[in-house]
């Protein structure tokens, strides 16, 4: 495993935009919203492995209750932050004013900074075992 | 050894995860089958916003106690 990559994670994360362009054609005009949607479904797919990681490994974790407890702050507020992302998506999608985009944002920061506290204990360098 | 051990599964999820993210970040052209791959995944997520946060892994880890 590239141990770069995987230290660089959580700052790449942070400023999770699409690279590249959009090639005609597809199902996106707007790369504002091509960049969201890849966002929230990457940002699914790292909490999801968390939550399910910290539920199948818990009693081994028993000594890190930092993870159990990242994992419940996500358990408790994830429904709510995609709920949010998707429908501040919707009225960006239908509606792309700066007042729209700013809103979404708003709720992709709150799933960037989910997606940041998953892999804070995925990368094992970054978490530390309490005694 | 039990830290490690969950260490361990953690390392294999993100080996499957890290290449997923690093792909946003490959400049180039997004194809028409790349974005029509997330369109998709968006149109299932929002389907399924409820059922995607069901499951024993979505419980808060305080109800095993109880």
């Amino acid at each position: 495993m590239n141990k770069i990559k995987l230290f660089l994670l959580p700052f790449m994360l942070l400023t999770l935009v699409a690279c590249g362009t959009l090639a005609p054609g597809g199902a996106y005009k707007d790369k504002v919203l091509y960049s969201a949607d890849l966002t929230i479904a990457t940002s699914y797919d790292l909490v999801h492995s968390f939550v399910l990681w910290e539920y199948n490994n818990r009693a081994q974790l028993k000594a890190m209750p930092q993870v159990t407890a990242a994992a419940d702050n996500i358990r408790a507020n994830a429904r709510m932050w995609f709920g949010s992302a998707l429908a501040m998506r919707d009225a960006y999608a239908a509606n792309p004013t700066k007042t729209n985009l700013d809103k979404l944002q708003a709720a992709l920061t709150l799933l960037r900074t989910a997606m940041n506290e998953a892999v804070k204990y995925f990368v094992p360098s970054t978490a530390t075992a309490t005694p | 050894m039990e830290i490690i051990t969950a260490i361990n599964a953690a390392l294999g999820l993100l080996e499957v995860l890290v290449p997923q993210i690093a792909r946003l970040f490959s400049s180039g052209q997004i194809t028409v089958e790349q974005q029509q791959a997330v369109l998709d995944r968006i149109n299932a997520l929002k389907k399924g916003v409820d059922e995607g946060f069901t499951g024993p892994e979505w419980e808060p880890s305080t109800k095993d106690d109880e």
